[in-house]
């Protein structure tokens, strides 16, 4: 049996103990958020058209891939949506899921217009089609 | 139309079951809950949500049968099969598209919802009525959106001579089970979810509500974590970019309400035990609940491309408004019925098994929270700023590794200290024995890795590996000294006795090896390389020898395939054929990798393009430690969680018994 006089440091004890563990999760978060290539704005070839992002930013567009082009330890492709297009450079070797006519993401920072990447990724959208992509596939066969 | 009407039909019966199940039962003021006063109403209440179960069903066995019979008249078969789909493949393009997942997900809910209603132990306990109102109320919305605007059962007015059959990347057995098994676990949330509102409407909150939840939690528990796994090998062996997770919205989404149902697993247990965090158990089931419908709007709904897209979606909507009332009605009635769940004995020391468990739930409700956020970052920066700031798989790991390690830890304490106060002398003690194995493994990971981080993640994680054999080793030991048993015999006993305990150690000593297995990837490599049949090439300490390029047809592809032979030196000890396939309705082409899997690391080919002309083909090799030890400790993992599930239910009939194996750890 706990006295009154036991209890109440006991519960000072465990709240700070379970504040403790909470900061340092939150701690943690805001470590890993400041970590580089960890957050990147997400813009569509427009907005980069429209407003040229500061080179110092890390930027991650996403479009449809054009033009792609493959090479040992390189790869070079157009991320499109329709109106605008990025050009986008890269080292090392891009998914085996990435094609032209599929959409892509990359990221790195936009320098006059073109991407220096450091990350390419193929988006599965195939995963879970859209109707519309489905109607547009009938349409073809 | 049948179908269609089939689904009408489950609508009716599912409002009779709730509307008789609410009117089966009446308030009593004196006791402060809800009593059954007409038990032959609550009986067909229970077999109305068997009668739903087999109309949906019956409704699916149609889309089916359409399926099958390329009944190209439906608009959602000729989007999703063709002619030439083979019948696997055939049955599993039931949920490649939202139409149809929706049915799936109509369809494993009332599954639940008749298992749930017409056992046995139904007619007795407490809580069936309400939660039974809730589940019919789920059911009937996923039912409405079937039966209105999301009908899987939608004619063409020009029907197509064939379908476009399955997208190439879901021609995978993966496909086959990966998301039944997601949705089996997402949806069965629902049902720890009924039970909380019926226990906070009955106001009973106390330990029967915790028995009771525990089953229906555990099910949950192992599908998502099934469905996760079989994610993970879908996208290993399907997507070709070389790994298994990649911090997709849609994995998190899956992954996070799984985090909060492991958090309650381990929570309810001190409820169970000692009465404490009754108002942390009833909130862990609502917002495991709340993320599960979340995750199944995510993955659906079209809200990860962008908040405008979402709106456009015929389905996310519905859904919003579907997770607003369950979020709001869990929370609301939490709140009401607050004073009831007060009055909680106090934590005891710092040093024992509830602490471990507290400690271990707030480090899994903050991991559920940082995916949460990291994956609706870019939905609030755009609300806020009109531009998307995304965070990408570098922040996951950076957190997750350092919590996954915290995890591990505490689940090695967790396993030694005992209920109430344990000493901390008494706790190094029995880790003497992990500590010397662990050190041992964290050695061979070194001597064949070279890589200190993973000998250091192997340290950990062989920590509670080896705290957890050497503890089921202990009782077993001790179990045959004092009841003359054989090793065996008596270790099979412990299982018996208490499948919960052990079926859980089991689950951990998974988990330990799939880390083991995750640290791997730090080790990995890639490459690409462009060779004509004849030549030969060498990657990772492995000789290639391409000896030859087949090019056939079959009905619905081209296929090209390599040939590959692997020597050491010039012993050859294997070969691979990666396949690179251009499926004609897809006018696209589809790789099929070729995987050579060793415990010490997998040879992981892509045949990723070949010039017609001279047969030169690329390809792009990567070198993958430890992923065979994923596998191995995911298919642990699944068998102690259904020895935690299956063992416990033979006793539960009977009262609770002192553990036995405590007793014996006395004596050990």
């Amino acid at each position: 049996m706990q006295t009154a006089n036991t209890k109440k440091p006991q519960r000072l004890r465990w709240s700070l103990g379970i504040s403790l563990v909470v900061a340092g999760i939150g701690a943690l978060a805001f470590w890993a958020v400041a970590s580089p290539g960890a957050l990147a704005y997400y813009r569509s070839p427009s907005q980069i058209a429209q407003q040229r992002p500061d080179p110092m930013q890390n930027i991650r567009v996403g479009g449809r891939v054009r033009d792609l082009e493959r090479g040992a330890g390189y790869a070079n492709f157009t991320l499109t949506d329709g109106t605008n297009n990025v050009a986008v450079r890269y080292r090392g070797e891009v998914p085996d899921t990435l094609k032209d006519g599929t959409d892509g993401i990359a990221e790195g920072h936009v320098t006059g217009g073109t991407m220096q990447a450091t990350q390419v990724q193929a988006k599965c959208s195939s995963k879970f089609m859209t109707k519309k992509d489905a109607k547009s596939h009938i349409g073809s066969s | 139309m049948l179908g269609r009407g089939l689904l009408g039909l489950a609508i009716a019966f599912a409002l009779y079951a709730a509307v008789a199940a609410i009117c089966a039962q009446r308030y009593d003021h004196a006791k402060r809950t809800w009593e059954v006063v007409r038990p032959e109403l609550l009986t067909s209440a229970r077999r109305a949500m068997g009668a739903v179960c087999l109309c949906v069903a019956g409704a699916s066995a149609i889309l089916w049968y359409a399926l099958f019979s390329r009944d190209f008249s439906y608009s959602y078969v000729a989007l999703s099969t063709a002619r030439g789909t083979v019948p696997w493949y055939t049955f599993s393009s039931f949920w490649s598209g939202m139409q149809g997942s929706l049915l799936l997900w109509a369809l494993i809910l009332s599954v639940y919802g008749a298992v749930f209603s017409l056992r046995r132990n139904a007619a007795r306990e407490p809580f069936v009525p309400w939660a039974m109102v809730v589940l019919a109320g789920a059911e009937l919305f996923y039912l409405a959106l079937a039966f209105g605007p999301i009908n899987p059962f939608a004619r063409l007015d020009i029907i197509p001579s064939d379908g476009r059959g399955l997208n190439p990347l879901l021609h995978s057995p993966g496909m086959l089970i990966h998301p039944p098994m997601l949705y089996t676990g997402l949806i069965g949330m629902t049902v720890p979810f009924a039970l909380v509102v019926s226990a906070l409407i009955n106001r009973r909150t106390g330990t029967e509500w915790i028995r009771v939840t525990r089953v229906w939690a555990l099910v949950p528990f192992i599908a998502l974590g099934i469905g996760l796994v079989l994610g993970g090998a879908w996208a290993y062996t399907e997507l070709g970019w070389g790994g298994y997770w990649g911090w997709d919205p849609v994995e998190n989404a899956a992954f996070m309400p799984w985090l909060v149902i492991t958090a309650y697993l381990h929570s309810g247990m001190v409820q169970e035990r000692r009465g404490n965090l009754r108002i942390w158990n009833v909130f862990l089931v609502t917002l495991a609940a709340c993320l599960a419908t979340f995750g199944a709007f995510l993955t659906r709904s079209g809200l990860l491309s962008s908040v405008h897209t979402f709106a456009e979606s015929p389905i996310g909507k519905w859904f919003f408004v579907f997770l607003a009332i369950q979020a709001i009605g869990g929370i609301g009635l939490l709140v009401w019925r607050l004073p009831d769940l007060r009055g909680e004995s106090e934590l005891g020391s710092a040093v024992s098994k509830e602490a471990m468990f507290l400690i271990n739930n707030l480090v899994f409700v903050g991991a559920a929270a940082i995916v949460l956020i990291g994956t609706i970052l870019p939905l609030i920066t755009e609300v806020i700023s009109g531009q998307q700031l995304q965070l990408g798989p570098p922040f996951f790991n950076r957190v997750l590794s350092p919590i996954g390690a915290a995890l591990l830890l505490l689940a090695t304490i967790g396993t030694v200290v005992p209920w109430r106060r344990g000493t901390v002398r008494r706790i190094t003690q029995r880790l003497l024995t992990p500590a010397l194995v662990a050190l041992a493994v964290a050695l061979v990971v070194y001597a064949v890795m070279h890589r200190t981080t993973i000998a250091g993640v192997a340290y950990v994680a062989g920590l509670l590996g080896a705290t957890t054999i050497v503890e089921i080793v202990r009782a077993a030991r001790a179990r045959s000294r004092l009841a003359g048993l054989s090793m065996p015999a008596a270790g099979s006993g412990l299982f018996a006795r208490n499948p919960r305990r052990y079926g859980g150690y089991v689950v951990h000593l998974g988990v330990a090896i799939m880390v083991i297995g995750f640290a791997g990837s730090i080790g990995r490599v890639q490459t690409e390389i462009s060779a004509k049949p004849g030549d030969t090439f060498t990657f990772a300490d492995t000789t290639f020898h391409y000896e030859k390029l087949e090019q056939y047809s079959v009905p619905d592809k081209d296929i090209n395939l390599a040939l590959l032979g692997l020597y050491h030196g010039t012993h050859r000890f294997g070969t691979l054929r990666p396949q690179l396939n251009f499926h004609r309705n897809w006018d696209q082409p589809q790789s099929e990798i070729a995987i050579r899997m060793t415990p010490r690391a997998d040879l992981y080919v892509i045949l990723a393009g070949v010039d017609s002309q001279t047969s030169a083909s690329i390809f792009r090799i990567h070198r993958n430690p430890l992923v065979f030890w994923v596998w191995l400790g995911a298919v642990i993992a699944f068998i102690g969680g259904l020895f935690a599930l299956l063992g416990g239910r033979r006793r539960r009939a009977q009262p609770t018994p002192t553990e036995p194996s405590q007793e014996l750890e006395a004596v050990a």
